[in-house]
């Protein structure tokens, strides 16, 4: 009995800190800012690592936060940085430009093996003089600002920089940003408190944060319910109706007893993502244009937005409507006339059309999407869908392989401009995964990413994306919402299209009683 | 007795190396691997990540590197818990899901023993057909419900505990109870079977003439027989009390070696499945042997086998 309890005391942690507690779902792969990609990694490493810039968490504008400030020219091609005098890391050593410059040698390295090496690809000049850090690149890039904010750009202290992929991390892990790591716990969570070595430190006002690791929906919501935890980052899809009941009664509630309506904790937003399906180019009969014209042509939208639900919005185009400085392609309407005589014409000249296989993965919505294509297809096309439901990773695999005749994918932007989402249809870029090669694509994107003029890039940009709709090596379903549970009690929260959180703005309200 | 202790233990040991030869090739005949990711990876940062975990060359020399790695207890770095080693991350998790076996095991029984026993003293009335039913339903139930219902009841209702996370032996109570009642029961079974049995037993039958009764009784006559088959079953028991630990894990968030395992299989984390089939193989061969032991040390039948 002794023994259990030492056992049950090694996996015991302090009592929560009066802090905010966050399901964070997933264990961060890793605490390296050049290595990290995903969501729970990108909002741990936002606590503990500032970059030359931050968002604005309302506007997503970029705010000086290492770089007090910053020019560039017309086209954004030159970035000129002014940093901040007496930069510290959280330990308390001084942090230099040269920390910056050193930092990204090692992200543009393909050694470090750093997984947004592509953004500092085109680097032809970064040099610093004085607390000016001078970049050029051979091509604009417009939105660079805002890309410093992300933690892949952000400076790294000299013993993360001499890490291999696989070499064990430093015994304490040391940043620039608003927290510091207190403690980690893998699996369990991670703790961090208030950098005093941050140059804004006075901004910072949480005493503490907890970030779980929480990989069940259920359980998570089940600690926001009881109140265990504030913030959400998700939660299974069966608790909507339950949840937009909740908030209901919250509002009935607080009109019952004559108070103005509280902040509504679960409130779906627009988020910077879209939902499609990759459609094989490679290989019969997808290969044949007609025929993904007519899938594209035969879509309801509107009906598949409504059944995937959650304040999702029908995505009549590849590029999120919200995007600064951009109107969107749009594609062809719904006909589906012309959709069942090309059908018809592929199929006689082919002598008639196998069943396509869709590629999905499990999960309901998944599952429901695939099932209503399938039903509708056959219905309105006469087409015969086979479902075949993979795990994740050998989803993944087969659509690297080209082995697939439709399969469901979606991608979330890293910043606020079209060509997040539309490099990724280039030929040969590996993202791509539909064997569409276009070379009129690739040129229009040629001659926008050399653009110095914005609207002419962004008409260039907008010309590409209709050429790629019209192509139709992908269907375009649905845009994401962003789906984060927060409490009443978190204090300047804000939500956005990337689900950014500034987390140093935050404060939590005491328990109401 | 020695030269069958001796047999197991080299039986033990080739177990894990068959078992740690099958993971690796199942692992490796699954499709996907641990760089596939929605954002592709250009092939010169692919090439750096196989290369620094080893996963160049073909399967036989992997795997000569995995063998040689197990015979110095050390499975290399994890690839999904990157920076750390694989022993590390094991060493964290064992003493949770120890802690979490061991109270589910004390609850089955505590809960299950003295439940048997009082219901074979009443055969056939109240206490037995009220047992009778309520280890029917447990056995029925998979732990995972129990959890919800347990969660509902404690963290909902009453606010009492926790809904999850780790966090001392509070956070152990609500996970230890959905793990161990269903074994509960059928260790209450087991033991009202077995103490029925000696119940009606001659020589109890003889003590009970001559004046025997009550906790002496209990103590010297039924006890003793009626925990053999108890014992026996303990062994699979605590086995299936530690694997059946990966969904109680997931669904309250503990860091327990359980979800290791399935995630590790889901994100291709090649050298941390590997270990924790091993931990796991090498736990259940060391708690049946342990199981044996104890029963040959109770029951001279057994031991006469040897």
């Amino acid at each position: 009995m002794r023994l259990l309890l030492a056992l049950a005391g090694a996996g015991c942690v302090p009592a929560p800190p009066p802090g905010l507690v966050i399901a964070n779902g997933s264990d961060p792969q890793v605490l390296d800012p050049h290595r990290a990609t995903g969501a729970p990694e990108a909002r741990v490493l936002s606590a503990l690592h500032a970059g030359l810039t931050r968002l604005d968490p309302r506007s997503l504008e970029p705010r000086p936060d290492l770089a007090e400030s910053w020019e560039r020219d017309p086209a954004g091609r030159v970035w000129t940085f002014v940093l901040r005098e007496n930069l510290h890391w959280s330990d308390g050593r001084p942090l230099s430009g040269e920390d910056l410059v050193e930092s990204w040698h090692r992200l543009r390295d393909p050694a470090t093996a750093a997984p947004y090496r592509n953004w500092l690809e085109d680097l032809e000049e970064l040099r610093l003089e004085g607390r000016e850090l001078r970049v050029r690149f051979r091509h604009p890039r417009p939105r660079f600002a805002e890309m410093c904010a992300w933690h892949a750009l952000a400076p790294l202290p000299p013993e993360m920089r001499r890490r291999g992929p696989a070499d064990p991390l430093p015994p304490r892990l040391v940043g620039s940003g608003p927290f510091r790591l207190a403690e980690r716990r893998i699996r369990d969570r991670i703790r961090v408190e208030p950098n005093p070595w941050y140059w804004d430190a006075g901004r910072v006002r949480l005493p503490a944060m907890d970030f779980l690791t929480v990989e069940s929906g259920f359980t998570a919501l089940n600690l926001f319910l009881t109140g265990d935890a504030h913030f959400l980052a998700d939660f299974p899809a069966l608790a909507r109706p339950a949840l937009e009941e909740r908030e209901r009664r919250r509002a009935r509630e607080a009109a019952a007893r004559g108070l103005p309506p509280p902040r509504p904790e679960y409130a779906p937003a627009p988020f910077l993502a879209t939902a499609f399906l990759r459609l094989n180019c490679s290989r019969p009969p997808l290969d044949d244009p007609r025929l993904r014209l007519a899938l594209a042509l035969s879509l309801d939208r509107e009906a598949l937005a409504r059944l995937a639900g959650g304040g999702r919005r029908p995505a009549f185009s590849l590029v999120p409507p919200w995007m600064p400085d951009y109107e969107p392609a749009r594609c062809l309407p719904p006909d589906l006339e012309t959709a069942r005589a090309l059908v018809q014409a592929v199929a006689e000249e082919r002598g008639g059309l196998r069943p396509l296989e869709l590629l999905t993965t499990g999960g309901e919505l998944h599952r429901d999407t695939a099932e209503a294509l399938q039903d509708h297809w056959r219905r309105s096309l006469g087409l015969e869908i086979r479902i075949t439901v993979q795990e994740w990773k050998v989803l993944l695999a087969a659509q690297n392989a080209l082995e697939y005749d439709l399969s469901r994918s979606s991608w979330i932007g890293d910043y606020l401009d079209p060509e997040t989402f539309l490099e990724v249809f280039r030929s040969g870029s590996g993202n791509n995964r539909t064997g569409w090669a276009d070379m009129v694509y690739d040129r229009l994107l040629d001659r926008a990413r050399a653009a110095a003029d914005a609207a002419e890039r962004a008409r260039l940009l907008q010309a590409a994306e209709q050429r790629l709709l019209d192509q139709a090596p992908v269907l375009t379903l649905w845009f994401e919402t962003g789906t984060e549970l927060v409490s009443s009690r978190v204090l300047g929260f804000e939500r956005n299209l990337r689900g950014v959180v500034d987390w140093a703005g935050l404060a939590l309200a005491p328990e109401a009683e | 007795m020695r030269r069958r202790l001796l047999t197991r233990l080299l039986a033990w040991g080739a177990t894990v190396l068959l078992v740690h030869a099958a993971a690796f090739l199942l692992m490796r005949a699954t499709r996907g691997g641990p760089f596939d990711e929605e954002r592709a990876l250009d092939p010169a940062v692919r090439a750096s990540l196989e290369e620094a975990w080893g996963l160049q060359g073909s399967w036989l020399e992997q795997y000569g590197r995995s063998l040689a790695g197990l015979l110095r207890l050390d499975f290399g770095p994890s690839l999904r818990y990157r920076g750390l080693a694989v022993r590390d991350l094991l060493a964290q998790a064992l003493p949770l899901s120890l802690a979490l076996g061991g109270l589910a095991l004390l609850v089955a029984l505590l809960l299950g023993l003295p439940a048997g026993l009082a219901a074979a003293a009443r055969r056939g009335r109240l206490p037995d057909r009220l047992l009778r039913l309520l280890s029917s339903l447990t056995l029925a139930l998979p732990g995972f419900v129990l959890a919800g219902l347990g969660i509902l009841l404690f963290s909902f209702h009453l606010g009492w505990l926790p809904p999850a996370t780790a966090g001392g032996l509070r956070h152990l109570i609500l996970p230890a109870l959905s793990l161990g009642l269903p074994v509960a029961a059928q260790v209450a079974r087991l033991s009202r079977q077995a103490a029925a049995e000696v119940l009606d037993s001659e020589s109890v039958q003889a003590a009970r003439a001559r004046g025997v009764s009550g906790f002496l009784l209990l103590r010297r006559h039924v006890l003793p027989r009626a925990s053999l088959p108890v014992v026996a079953f303990l062994g699979p028991a605590a086995a299936g009390l530690l694997t059946g630990s990966l969904v109680i894990e997931q669904v309250f968030a503990l860091p327990g070696l359980g979800a290791f395992f399935v995630q590790g299989a889901l994100n291709r984390d090649y050298p941390l499945v590997l270990g924790a089939t091993v931990v796991y193989t090498a736990l259940l061969g060391a708690l049946s042997l342990a199981a044996d032991l104890l029963l040959a040390r109770l029951d001279p039948r057994v031991r006469s086998l040897g």
